[in-house]
Protein backbone atom coordinates (compact mmCIF):
# COMPACT_ATOMS: atom_id res chain seq x y z
CA UNK A 1 0.00 0.00 0.00
CA UNK A 2 1.42 3.55 -1.03
CA UNK A 3 2.00 6.01 1.32
CA UNK A 4 -1.10 8.31 0.30
CA UNK A 5 -3.33 5.27 0.11
CA UNK A 6 -1.84 4.25 3.87
CA UNK A 7 -2.87 7.91 5.08
CA UNK A 8 -6.18 8.07 3.43
CA UNK A 9 -6.73 4.31 4.82
CA UNK A 10 -6.65 6.17 8.40
CA UNK A 11 -9.10 8.73 7.23
CA UNK A 12 -11.75 6.59 6.02
CA UNK A 13 -11.31 4.54 9.64
CA UNK A 14 -11.59 7.71 11.26
CA UNK A 15 -14.72 8.95 9.45
CA UNK A 16 -16.43 5.82 9.46
CA UNK A 17 -15.37 4.99 12.93
CA UNK A 18 -14.11 1.30 11.37
CA UNK A 19 -10.74 0.75 12.75
CA UNK A 20 -10.38 -2.44 10.83
CA UNK A 21 -11.37 -0.19 7.41
CA UNK A 22 -8.98 -1.68 4.98
CA UNK A 23 -9.55 0.22 1.19
CA UNK A 24 -8.64 -0.57 -2.21
CA UNK A 25 -7.75 1.66 -5.11
CA UNK A 26 -11.18 0.38 -6.95
CA UNK A 27 -13.01 0.55 -3.71
CA UNK A 28 -16.24 2.83 -3.96
CA UNK A 29 -19.51 3.37 -2.50
CA UNK A 30 -20.91 0.24 -3.48
CA UNK A 31 -18.79 -1.42 -1.20
CA UNK A 32 -18.23 0.88 1.80
CA UNK A 33 -21.09 1.09 3.76
CA UNK A 34 -22.17 3.77 4.80
CA UNK A 35 -20.22 6.13 2.34
CA UNK A 36 -22.78 8.21 0.28
CA UNK A 37 -23.69 11.75 -0.50
CA UNK A 38 -24.16 12.85 3.57
CA UNK A 39 -20.89 11.20 4.64
CA UNK A 40 -18.78 12.18 1.34
CA UNK A 41 -18.37 15.98 2.40
CA UNK A 42 -16.91 14.79 5.45
CA UNK A 43 -14.94 12.41 3.95
CA UNK A 44 -13.22 15.37 1.68
CA UNK A 45 -13.03 17.89 4.55
CA UNK A 46 -11.16 15.41 6.88
CA UNK A 47 -8.93 14.39 3.59
CA UNK A 48 -7.92 17.78 3.19
CA UNK A 49 -7.12 18.71 6.89
CA UNK A 50 -5.27 15.54 6.63
CA UNK A 51 -2.88 16.36 3.43
CA UNK A 52 -3.10 19.66 3.55
CA UNK A 53 -4.51 20.47 0.84
CA UNK A 54 -7.65 22.17 -0.82
CA UNK A 55 -9.31 20.13 -3.15
CA UNK A 56 -11.24 22.00 -5.85
CA UNK A 57 -15.59 21.31 -6.32
CA UNK A 58 -15.37 19.61 -9.63
CA UNK A 59 -12.43 17.33 -8.34
CA UNK A 60 -14.60 16.48 -5.77
CA UNK A 61 -17.70 16.20 -8.51
CA UNK A 62 -15.44 13.81 -10.12
CA UNK A 63 -14.54 11.03 -7.38
CA UNK A 64 -16.10 8.31 -8.04
CA UNK A 65 -13.49 5.45 -6.77
CA UNK A 66 -11.04 5.81 -4.46
CA UNK A 67 -8.25 5.85 -6.62
CA UNK A 68 -9.48 9.04 -7.80
CA UNK A 69 -9.26 10.67 -4.78
CA UNK A 70 -5.65 9.52 -4.63
CA UNK A 71 -4.50 10.73 -8.06
CA UNK A 72 -6.19 13.67 -7.08
CA UNK A 73 -4.26 14.01 -3.85
CA UNK A 74 -1.11 13.42 -5.54
CA UNK A 75 -1.41 16.12 -8.00
CA UNK A 76 -1.92 18.49 -5.04
CA UNK A 77 1.47 17.00 -3.46
CA UNK A 78 3.27 17.39 -6.68
CA UNK A 79 3.98 13.78 -7.08
CA UNK B 1 -51.06 14.79 -25.10
CA UNK B 2 -51.72 12.50 -22.56
CA UNK B 3 -49.80 9.36 -22.82
CA UNK B 4 -52.37 6.92 -21.99
CA UNK B 5 -54.69 8.03 -25.27
CA UNK B 6 -55.60 6.92 -28.78
CA UNK B 7 -54.39 10.33 -29.74
CA UNK B 8 -50.39 9.34 -28.27
CA UNK B 9 -51.26 5.38 -29.61
CA UNK B 10 -51.78 7.20 -33.39
CA UNK B 11 -49.12 9.88 -32.56
CA UNK B 12 -45.86 6.58 -31.41
CA UNK B 13 -46.81 4.57 -34.48
CA UNK B 14 -47.01 6.89 -37.25
CA UNK B 15 -43.50 8.70 -35.80
CA UNK B 16 -42.07 5.56 -35.74
CA UNK B 17 -43.28 4.01 -39.42
CA UNK B 18 -42.00 7.28 -40.65
CA UNK B 19 -38.99 7.08 -38.62
CA UNK B 20 -38.22 3.43 -39.44
CA UNK B 21 -38.19 4.52 -43.32
CA UNK B 22 -36.14 7.59 -42.55
CA UNK B 23 -32.70 8.14 -44.16
CA UNK B 24 -30.45 7.32 -40.92
CA UNK B 25 -28.91 10.25 -41.18
CA UNK B 26 -31.95 12.35 -40.70
CA UNK B 27 -33.94 10.50 -37.95
CA UNK B 28 -33.26 13.09 -35.21
CA UNK B 29 -34.90 15.47 -37.27
CA UNK B 30 -38.29 13.69 -37.74
CA UNK B 31 -37.61 13.59 -33.46
CA UNK B 32 -37.75 17.11 -33.55
CA UNK B 33 -40.62 17.27 -35.46
CA UNK B 34 -42.77 14.74 -33.80
CA UNK B 35 -41.52 16.07 -30.37
CA UNK B 36 -42.54 19.77 -31.65
CA UNK B 37 -45.74 18.60 -32.74
CA UNK B 38 -46.41 16.42 -29.41
CA UNK B 39 -46.14 19.54 -27.39
CA UNK B 40 -47.59 22.06 -29.97
CA UNK B 41 -50.74 19.24 -30.56
CA UNK B 42 -52.47 20.62 -27.41
CA UNK B 43 -50.92 23.39 -26.35
CA UNK B 44 -48.88 26.46 -28.77
CA UNK B 45 -48.31 28.37 -25.84
CA UNK B 46 -45.80 25.88 -24.53
CA UNK B 47 -44.26 25.67 -27.48
CA UNK B 48 -43.44 29.23 -27.93
CA UNK B 49 -41.81 28.73 -24.43
CA UNK B 50 -39.88 26.21 -25.00
CA UNK B 51 -38.44 27.15 -28.18
CA UNK B 52 -37.79 30.51 -26.56
CA UNK B 53 -36.39 28.67 -23.51
CA UNK B 54 -34.01 26.14 -25.22
CA UNK B 55 -32.41 29.13 -27.83
CA UNK B 56 -31.71 31.50 -24.74
CA UNK B 57 -29.83 28.60 -22.89
CA UNK B 58 -28.18 27.39 -26.64
CA UNK B 59 -26.62 30.46 -26.68
CA UNK B 60 -26.07 31.25 -23.59
CA UNK B 61 -24.06 28.08 -23.35
CA UNK B 62 -21.64 29.44 -26.24
CA UNK B 63 -21.52 32.52 -24.82
CA UNK B 64 -20.04 31.37 -21.88
CA UNK B 65 -17.32 29.40 -23.27
CA UNK B 66 -16.92 32.09 -26.22
CA UNK B 67 -16.24 35.59 -23.84
CA UNK B 68 -14.07 34.12 -20.47
CA UNK B 69 -14.47 37.97 -19.11
CA UNK B 70 -18.14 37.93 -18.96
CA UNK B 71 -18.68 34.37 -18.23
CA UNK B 72 -19.52 35.08 -14.88
CA UNK B 73 -22.18 37.52 -15.41
CA UNK B 74 -23.93 35.65 -18.35
CA UNK B 75 -24.28 32.82 -16.33
CA UNK B 76 -25.67 34.60 -13.28
CA UNK B 77 -27.47 36.33 -16.32
CA UNK B 78 -29.22 33.04 -17.14
CA UNK B 79 -29.77 30.98 -14.02
CA UNK B 80 -31.99 34.30 -12.87
CA UNK B 81 -34.07 34.30 -16.20
CA UNK B 82 -34.54 30.46 -15.89
CA UNK B 83 -35.32 30.55 -12.15
CA UNK B 84 -37.59 33.52 -12.42
CA UNK B 85 -39.67 32.44 -15.38
CA UNK B 86 -39.93 28.85 -13.11
CA UNK B 87 -41.45 30.56 -10.14
CA UNK B 88 -43.39 33.15 -12.16
CA UNK B 89 -44.87 30.30 -14.73
CA UNK B 90 -45.35 27.99 -11.29
CA UNK B 91 -46.98 30.73 -10.13
CA UNK B 92 -49.16 31.44 -12.71
CA UNK B 93 -50.38 27.78 -13.04
CA UNK B 94 -51.20 27.11 -9.24
CA UNK B 95 -53.89 30.25 -10.24
CA UNK B 96 -53.61 32.13 -6.77
CA UNK B 97 -54.12 35.40 -8.49
CA UNK B 98 -51.24 37.96 -9.52
CA UNK B 99 -50.23 37.69 -12.89
CA UNK B 100 -52.62 35.11 -13.57
CA UNK B 101 -55.27 36.92 -12.82
CA UNK B 102 -54.22 39.98 -14.93
CA UNK B 103 -53.62 37.45 -17.87
CA UNK B 104 -56.94 36.33 -17.36
CA UNK B 105 -58.67 39.62 -16.90
CA UNK B 106 -56.54 40.34 -20.24
CA UNK B 107 -58.90 38.00 -22.19
CA UNK B 108 -56.36 35.45 -22.05
CA UNK B 109 -57.79 31.63 -22.24
CA UNK B 110 -57.50 29.82 -19.34
CA UNK B 111 -55.93 26.55 -21.20
CA UNK B 112 -53.24 28.99 -22.90
CA UNK B 113 -52.27 30.10 -19.57
CA UNK B 114 -50.86 26.68 -18.66
CA UNK B 115 -47.50 27.22 -20.20
CA UNK B 116 -46.10 25.67 -17.33
CA UNK B 117 -46.60 22.02 -18.89
CA UNK B 118 -42.82 20.29 -19.01
CA UNK B 119 -41.48 23.79 -17.83
CA UNK B 120 -40.19 23.18 -14.91
CA UNK B 121 -38.84 19.93 -16.05
CA UNK B 122 -37.01 21.11 -19.02
CA UNK B 123 -35.52 24.57 -16.92
CA UNK B 124 -33.99 22.16 -14.48
CA UNK B 125 -31.64 20.29 -17.27
CA UNK B 126 -31.27 23.42 -18.77
CA UNK B 127 -30.25 25.00 -15.53
CA UNK B 128 -27.66 22.06 -14.84
CA UNK B 129 -26.56 22.44 -18.59
CA UNK B 130 -25.25 25.98 -18.55
CA UNK B 131 -23.84 24.70 -14.94
CA UNK B 132 -21.61 22.82 -15.99
CA UNK B 133 -20.50 24.62 -19.10
CA UNK B 134 -19.79 27.30 -16.21
CA UNK B 135 -17.69 25.21 -13.99
CA UNK B 136 -16.06 23.62 -17.14
CA UNK B 137 -17.18 19.93 -16.69
CA UNK B 138 -18.54 20.13 -20.33
CA UNK B 139 -18.42 21.93 -23.73
CA UNK B 140 -21.10 23.75 -25.00
CA UNK B 141 -23.46 21.83 -27.80
CA UNK B 142 -22.79 23.16 -31.39
CA UNK B 143 -25.79 22.77 -33.06
CA UNK B 144 -29.22 24.15 -31.85
CA UNK B 145 -31.30 22.08 -33.54
CA UNK B 146 -29.95 19.20 -31.49
CA UNK B 147 -30.49 20.87 -28.80
CA UNK B 148 -34.22 21.41 -29.07
CA UNK B 149 -34.36 17.77 -29.73
CA UNK B 150 -32.84 17.10 -26.83
CA UNK B 151 -35.04 20.03 -24.59
CA UNK B 152 -38.65 18.57 -26.27
CA UNK B 153 -37.93 14.99 -26.57
CA UNK B 154 -41.65 13.85 -26.06
CA UNK B 155 -40.50 10.91 -24.26
CA UNK B 156 -39.13 12.87 -21.37
CA UNK B 157 -40.81 16.28 -22.06
CA UNK B 158 -44.08 16.46 -19.64
CA UNK B 159 -42.38 15.01 -16.94
CA UNK B 160 -38.69 13.43 -17.05
CA UNK B 161 -36.76 11.55 -16.43
CA UNK B 162 -34.51 14.51 -15.94
CA UNK B 163 -31.15 13.77 -18.70
CA UNK B 164 -27.86 15.43 -19.44
CA UNK B 165 -26.97 16.41 -22.65
CA UNK B 166 -23.79 14.86 -23.25
CA UNK B 167 -25.87 11.23 -22.50
CA UNK B 168 -28.60 12.14 -24.51
CA UNK B 169 -27.64 13.67 -27.36
CA UNK B 170 -25.42 11.11 -29.14
CA UNK B 171 -27.94 9.14 -28.95
CA UNK B 172 -29.58 10.63 -31.33
CA UNK B 173 -26.92 9.60 -34.21
CA UNK B 174 -27.71 6.05 -33.13
CA UNK B 175 -29.70 4.83 -35.73
CA UNK B 176 -30.64 1.29 -35.78
CA UNK B 177 -33.24 -0.62 -33.21
CA UNK B 178 -32.61 -4.20 -32.72
CA UNK B 179 -35.96 -6.42 -32.64
CA UNK B 180 -35.18 -7.33 -29.01
CA UNK B 181 -34.76 -3.56 -27.94
CA UNK B 182 -38.12 -2.87 -30.26
CA UNK B 183 -39.94 -5.50 -28.08
CA UNK B 184 -38.71 -4.62 -24.92
CA UNK B 185 -39.91 -1.19 -26.02
CA UNK B 186 -43.45 -2.04 -26.47
CA UNK B 187 -43.55 -4.44 -22.95
CA UNK B 188 -41.88 -1.28 -21.16
CA UNK B 189 -45.26 0.59 -22.10
CA UNK B 190 -47.30 -1.99 -21.61
CA UNK B 191 -45.89 -2.29 -18.24
CA UNK B 192 -46.57 1.46 -17.17
CA UNK B 193 -50.25 1.31 -18.67
CA UNK B 194 -50.56 -1.95 -16.20
CA UNK B 195 -49.21 0.42 -13.56
CA UNK B 196 -51.25 3.00 -14.17
CA UNK B 197 -54.96 1.76 -15.48
CA UNK B 198 -54.95 -1.63 -13.38
CA UNK B 199 -52.96 -0.38 -9.85
CA UNK B 200 -52.59 3.34 -9.41
CA UNK B 201 -56.08 4.38 -10.93
CA UNK B 202 -57.77 1.81 -8.90
CA UNK B 203 -55.95 3.29 -5.67
CA UNK B 204 -57.51 6.61 -6.16
CA UNK B 205 -60.58 6.26 -5.37
CA UNK B 206 -59.97 4.75 -2.10
CA UNK B 207 -57.17 7.53 -1.47
CA UNK B 208 -59.36 9.92 -2.39
CA UNK B 209 -62.30 8.89 -0.07
CA UNK B 210 -59.81 10.09 2.69
CA UNK B 211 -57.81 12.58 1.75
CA UNK B 212 -61.32 14.65 0.28
CA UNK B 213 -63.31 13.64 3.76
CA UNK B 214 -66.38 12.34 2.38
CA UNK B 215 -66.04 9.33 4.81
CA UNK B 216 -65.68 9.76 8.08
CA UNK B 217 -62.26 7.54 9.03
CA UNK B 218 -61.34 6.26 11.83
CA UNK B 219 -57.22 6.12 12.88
CA UNK B 220 -56.70 2.69 11.02
CA UNK B 221 -58.65 3.28 7.88
CA UNK B 222 -57.32 7.17 7.72
CA UNK B 223 -53.24 4.91 8.00
CA UNK B 224 -54.44 2.67 5.52
CA UNK B 225 -55.21 5.67 3.26
CA UNK B 226 -52.23 7.81 3.61
CA UNK B 227 -49.86 4.83 2.89
CA UNK B 228 -52.01 3.39 -0.05
CA UNK B 229 -51.35 7.56 -1.40
CA UNK B 230 -47.63 6.61 -1.36
CA UNK B 231 -48.32 3.66 -3.22
CA UNK B 232 -50.37 5.12 -5.21
CA UNK B 233 -47.78 7.87 -5.99
CA UNK B 234 -45.17 4.97 -7.08
CA UNK B 235 -47.24 3.50 -9.57
CA UNK B 236 -48.73 6.78 -11.09
CA UNK B 237 -45.27 7.67 -11.48
CA UNK B 238 -43.04 4.75 -12.32
CA UNK B 239 -46.25 3.84 -14.96
CA UNK B 240 -45.32 7.30 -16.71
CA UNK B 241 -41.61 6.70 -16.28
CA UNK B 242 -42.11 3.62 -17.49
CA UNK B 243 -44.19 4.83 -20.48
CA UNK B 244 -41.45 7.59 -21.49
CA UNK B 245 -38.53 4.80 -20.62
CA UNK B 246 -40.53 2.16 -23.34
CA UNK B 247 -41.22 4.92 -26.08
CA UNK B 248 -37.55 6.73 -26.14
CA UNK B 249 -36.69 2.56 -26.70
CA UNK B 250 -39.01 2.15 -29.75
CA UNK B 251 -36.24 4.78 -31.36
CA UNK B 252 -33.21 2.97 -29.90
CA UNK B 253 -32.28 5.59 -26.86
CA UNK B 254 -31.92 4.58 -23.24
CA UNK B 255 -33.48 7.19 -20.76
CA UNK B 256 -32.42 7.20 -17.16
CA UNK B 257 -34.23 4.53 -14.81
CA UNK B 258 -36.08 6.66 -12.36
CA UNK B 259 -37.12 4.31 -9.73
CA UNK B 260 -35.49 1.15 -8.56
CA UNK B 261 -37.89 -0.12 -6.06
CA UNK B 262 -38.63 2.74 -3.09
CA UNK B 263 -40.32 0.68 -0.65
CA UNK B 264 -37.07 -1.76 0.10
CA UNK B 265 -35.80 1.20 1.31
CA UNK B 266 -33.89 0.76 4.82
CA UNK B 267 -33.58 4.28 5.50
CA UNK B 268 -35.01 7.42 4.18
CA UNK B 269 -31.26 8.54 2.70
CA UNK B 270 -31.71 5.11 0.64
CA UNK B 271 -35.52 5.87 -0.03
CA UNK B 272 -33.87 8.97 -2.53
CA UNK B 273 -31.47 7.09 -3.81
CA UNK B 274 -34.26 4.96 -5.36
CA UNK B 275 -37.29 7.18 -5.95
CA UNK B 276 -37.15 9.80 -8.80
CA UNK B 277 -33.45 8.84 -8.87
CA UNK B 278 -32.53 11.75 -11.99
CA UNK B 279 -34.45 14.56 -9.93
CA UNK B 280 -32.75 13.48 -7.28
CA UNK B 281 -29.34 13.54 -8.71
CA UNK B 282 -29.98 16.73 -10.04
CA UNK B 283 -30.62 18.29 -6.83
CA UNK B 284 -27.64 16.49 -5.50
CA UNK B 285 -25.39 17.82 -7.72
CA UNK B 286 -26.84 21.58 -7.96
CA UNK B 287 -27.68 22.03 -4.64
CA UNK B 288 -26.57 19.63 -1.83
CA UNK B 289 -22.61 19.28 -3.42
CA UNK B 290 -22.22 23.27 -4.06
CA UNK B 291 -23.54 24.48 -0.48
CA UNK B 292 -21.80 21.32 1.31
CA UNK B 293 -18.67 21.73 -0.14
CA UNK B 294 -18.66 25.54 0.93
CA UNK B 295 -18.97 24.60 4.39
CA UNK B 296 -17.18 21.89 4.54
CA UNK B 297 -14.72 23.06 7.26
CA UNK B 298 -17.91 22.80 9.82
CA UNK B 299 -18.72 19.23 8.79
CA UNK B 300 -22.26 18.82 9.97
CA UNK B 301 -23.49 21.80 9.74
CA UNK B 302 -22.39 21.57 6.09
CA UNK B 303 -24.26 18.64 6.06
CA UNK B 304 -26.97 20.16 7.49
CA UNK B 305 -27.28 23.06 5.33
CA UNK B 306 -26.88 21.48 2.58
CA UNK B 307 -30.01 18.71 3.70
CA UNK B 308 -31.97 21.86 4.84
CA UNK B 309 -31.73 24.19 1.38
CA UNK B 310 -31.76 21.49 -1.24
CA UNK B 311 -35.09 20.31 0.48
CA UNK B 312 -36.22 23.42 0.52
CA UNK B 313 -35.64 24.27 -3.22
CA UNK B 314 -37.25 20.70 -3.49
CA UNK B 315 -40.46 21.40 -1.77
CA UNK B 316 -40.68 24.84 -3.71
CA UNK B 317 -40.27 23.65 -7.19
CA UNK B 318 -43.28 20.99 -6.17
CA UNK B 319 -45.28 23.92 -4.77
CA UNK B 320 -45.65 27.03 -3.07
CA UNK B 321 -47.65 26.28 0.00
CA UNK B 322 -47.37 25.73 4.01
CA UNK B 323 -47.95 21.66 3.16
CA UNK B 324 -44.92 21.44 0.79
CA UNK B 325 -42.62 23.30 3.24
CA UNK B 326 -43.82 20.68 5.82
CA UNK B 327 -43.03 17.99 3.56
CA UNK B 328 -39.61 19.43 2.90
CA UNK B 329 -39.15 19.98 6.54
CA UNK B 330 -39.89 16.86 7.41
CA UNK B 331 -37.15 14.94 4.83
CA UNK B 332 -34.31 17.17 5.86
CA UNK B 333 -35.00 16.14 9.65
CA UNK B 334 -35.03 12.61 8.67
CA UNK B 335 -31.96 12.61 6.88
CA UNK B 336 -30.13 15.19 9.48
CA UNK B 337 -31.18 12.54 11.91
CA UNK B 338 -29.90 9.80 9.77
CA UNK B 339 -26.36 11.59 9.03
CA UNK B 340 -26.00 12.06 12.62
CA UNK B 341 -26.86 8.72 13.83
CA UNK B 342 -25.47 6.89 10.68
CA UNK B 343 -23.06 4.96 12.32
CA UNK B 344 -24.67 3.77 15.43
CA UNK B 345 -27.09 2.53 13.37
CA UNK B 346 -24.58 0.22 10.98
CA UNK B 347 -23.40 -0.54 14.90
CA UNK B 348 -27.02 -1.60 15.71
CA UNK B 349 -27.17 -3.43 12.40
CA UNK B 350 -24.35 -5.38 13.02
CA UNK B 351 -25.51 -6.74 16.72
CA UNK B 352 -29.13 -7.49 15.94
CA UNK B 353 -30.42 -10.14 13.62
CA UNK B 354 -30.07 -8.46 10.32
CA UNK B 355 -33.62 -10.12 8.94
CA UNK B 356 -35.26 -8.58 12.27
CA UNK B 357 -33.28 -5.23 12.04
CA UNK B 358 -33.96 -4.61 7.64
CA UNK B 359 -37.39 -5.81 8.26
CA UNK B 360 -38.01 -3.44 11.18
CA UNK B 361 -35.93 -0.41 9.15
CA UNK B 362 -37.87 -1.10 5.70
CA UNK B 363 -41.15 -0.66 7.54
CA UNK B 364 -40.32 2.08 9.76
CA UNK B 365 -38.57 4.26 6.44
CA UNK B 366 -42.21 3.32 4.93
CA UNK B 367 -43.97 4.92 7.46
CA UNK B 368 -41.76 8.18 7.65
CA UNK B 369 -42.37 8.77 3.83
CA UNK B 370 -46.07 7.88 4.09
CA UNK B 371 -46.21 10.51 7.13
CA UNK B 372 -44.48 13.05 4.78
CA UNK B 373 -46.51 12.39 1.94
CA UNK B 374 -49.56 13.05 4.23
CA UNK B 375 -48.64 16.65 4.04
CA UNK B 376 -47.68 16.16 0.50
CA UNK B 377 -51.26 15.15 -0.88
CA UNK B 378 -53.35 17.44 1.28
CA UNK B 379 -54.92 20.14 -0.50
CA UNK B 380 -54.11 22.41 2.59
CA UNK B 381 -52.53 22.84 6.15
CA UNK B 382 -56.59 22.22 7.36
CA UNK B 383 -56.94 18.93 5.83
CA UNK B 384 -53.78 17.68 6.65
CA UNK B 385 -54.61 18.62 10.62
CA UNK B 386 -57.74 16.95 10.09
CA UNK B 387 -56.11 13.87 8.94
CA UNK B 388 -53.63 13.66 11.63
CA UNK B 389 -56.92 14.39 13.56
CA UNK B 390 -58.16 11.26 12.33
CA UNK B 391 -55.22 9.25 13.06
CA UNK B 392 -54.78 9.98 16.72
CA UNK B 393 -58.84 9.14 16.59
CA UNK B 394 -60.06 5.25 18.06
CA UNK B 395 -59.22 2.26 15.31
CA UNK B 396 -62.74 2.81 14.17
CA UNK B 397 -63.82 5.80 14.36
CA UNK B 398 -66.63 4.24 17.32
CA UNK B 399 -67.89 1.59 14.68
CA UNK B 400 -66.95 -1.84 13.91
CA UNK B 401 -64.27 -3.30 11.87
CA UNK B 402 -66.53 -3.90 8.95
CA UNK B 403 -68.52 -0.18 9.02
CA UNK B 404 -65.64 1.61 10.37
CA UNK B 405 -62.14 0.45 8.20
CA UNK B 406 -63.84 -1.79 5.24
CA UNK B 407 -67.02 0.39 4.38
CA UNK B 408 -64.65 3.25 4.65
CA UNK B 409 -62.00 2.32 2.29
CA UNK B 410 -64.22 0.14 0.16
CA UNK B 411 -66.83 3.35 -1.09
CA UNK B 412 -69.91 1.93 1.42
CA UNK B 413 -68.76 -1.61 1.42
CA UNK B 414 -71.72 -2.89 -1.22
CA UNK B 415 -70.67 -6.07 -2.62
CA UNK B 416 -69.06 -5.14 -5.90
CA UNK B 417 -67.14 -2.16 -4.02
CA UNK B 418 -65.70 -4.85 -1.55
CA UNK B 419 -64.68 -7.29 -4.56
CA UNK B 420 -63.12 -4.00 -6.17
CA UNK B 421 -61.42 -3.28 -2.79
CA UNK B 422 -59.39 -6.40 -2.48
CA UNK B 423 -58.95 -7.24 -5.73
CA UNK B 424 -56.93 -4.01 -6.00
CA UNK B 425 -55.41 -4.70 -3.08
CA UNK B 426 -54.31 -8.39 -3.73
CA UNK B 427 -52.74 -7.15 -6.73
CA UNK B 428 -50.97 -4.30 -5.42
CA UNK B 429 -49.24 -6.85 -2.55
CA UNK B 430 -48.64 -9.41 -5.18
CA UNK B 431 -47.17 -6.75 -7.68
CA UNK B 432 -45.09 -4.97 -5.33
CA UNK B 433 -43.72 -8.82 -3.45
CA UNK B 434 -43.16 -9.71 -7.61
CA UNK B 435 -41.93 -6.46 -8.88
CA UNK B 436 -37.94 -7.24 -8.85
CA UNK B 437 -38.87 -10.81 -10.94
CA UNK B 438 -41.70 -9.26 -13.27
CA UNK B 439 -38.46 -6.34 -13.70
CA UNK B 440 -36.50 -8.75 -14.60
CA UNK B 441 -38.43 -10.38 -17.43
CA UNK B 442 -39.52 -7.79 -18.57
CA UNK B 443 -36.04 -6.66 -19.55
CA UNK B 444 -34.81 -9.70 -20.51
CA UNK B 445 -36.83 -9.94 -23.71
CA UNK B 446 -37.61 -13.53 -23.36
CA UNK B 447 -41.27 -14.34 -24.05
CA UNK B 448 -42.05 -11.23 -25.02
CA UNK B 449 -45.30 -11.55 -26.88
CA UNK B 450 -46.18 -13.67 -23.55
CA UNK B 451 -45.57 -11.02 -21.36
CA UNK B 452 -47.18 -8.19 -23.90
CA UNK B 453 -50.22 -11.03 -23.85
CA UNK B 454 -50.15 -11.98 -20.38
CA UNK B 455 -50.24 -7.27 -19.47
CA UNK B 456 -53.10 -6.44 -21.95
CA UNK B 457 -55.04 -9.26 -20.78
CA UNK B 458 -54.89 -8.26 -17.27
CA UNK B 459 -55.30 -4.38 -18.55
CA UNK B 460 -58.27 -5.53 -19.99
CA UNK B 461 -59.75 -7.42 -17.00
CA UNK B 462 -59.12 -5.17 -14.67
CA UNK B 463 -58.10 -1.69 -15.75
CA UNK B 464 -59.80 1.34 -14.83
CA UNK B 465 -61.02 2.81 -18.26
CA UNK B 466 -64.09 5.52 -16.95
CA UNK B 467 -62.36 7.59 -14.82
CA UNK B 468 -58.61 7.28 -16.14
CA UNK B 469 -56.90 9.90 -14.41
CA UNK B 470 -54.03 12.54 -14.97
CA UNK B 471 -50.89 11.47 -14.45
CA UNK B 472 -50.21 13.04 -10.65
CA UNK B 473 -46.40 14.42 -11.08
CA UNK B 474 -47.61 16.35 -14.37
CA UNK B 475 -48.96 18.79 -12.48
CA UNK B 476 -45.35 19.57 -10.95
Amino acid sequence: MNEVLQKLNEVFCKVFLKNDLVIHLLSDASNIEGWDSLTHMMLISETEKRFNITFTFNEIMAFKTVNDMVSAIEKHLGR
Amino acid sequence: MQFISLSFLCFLLTTWVLWRFMPKERRWQLLLTASLFFIGFSNPGALLVLISSSLLTFYAGLSIQRFPNRRRSLYLFSLVLQVSCLFLLKYIESGNGGLYFLFREAGFREDVLLFAVGFSFYTLQHIAYLTDIYQKRSSPQTSALRFLLFSSFFAKFNAGPLEQTNRLIPQFNIPDQQPAGLLEGINRIALGVFKKMVLADRLAPIVAGIFNGSAAAGSAATLTGVCLFTVQLYFDFSAYSDIAIGSAKLFGIELTENFDRPFTAASVSEFWRKWHISLIRWFTTSIYFPVAFRFRKQKYLAVFLGIGITFLVSGLWHGIGKTFFIWSLLHAIYLSYESLTKQTRIAWKNRFSPIWYNGMSILLTFLLVCFSNLFFRSANLSEALRLLRQLASSPFGGKGPTEGFLAVLAGGGYQEALFNFFLTISLMFVFLFLEKRISTWIRSGSYAFLQLFFLLLLIFLAGVFKHADYFIYLQF
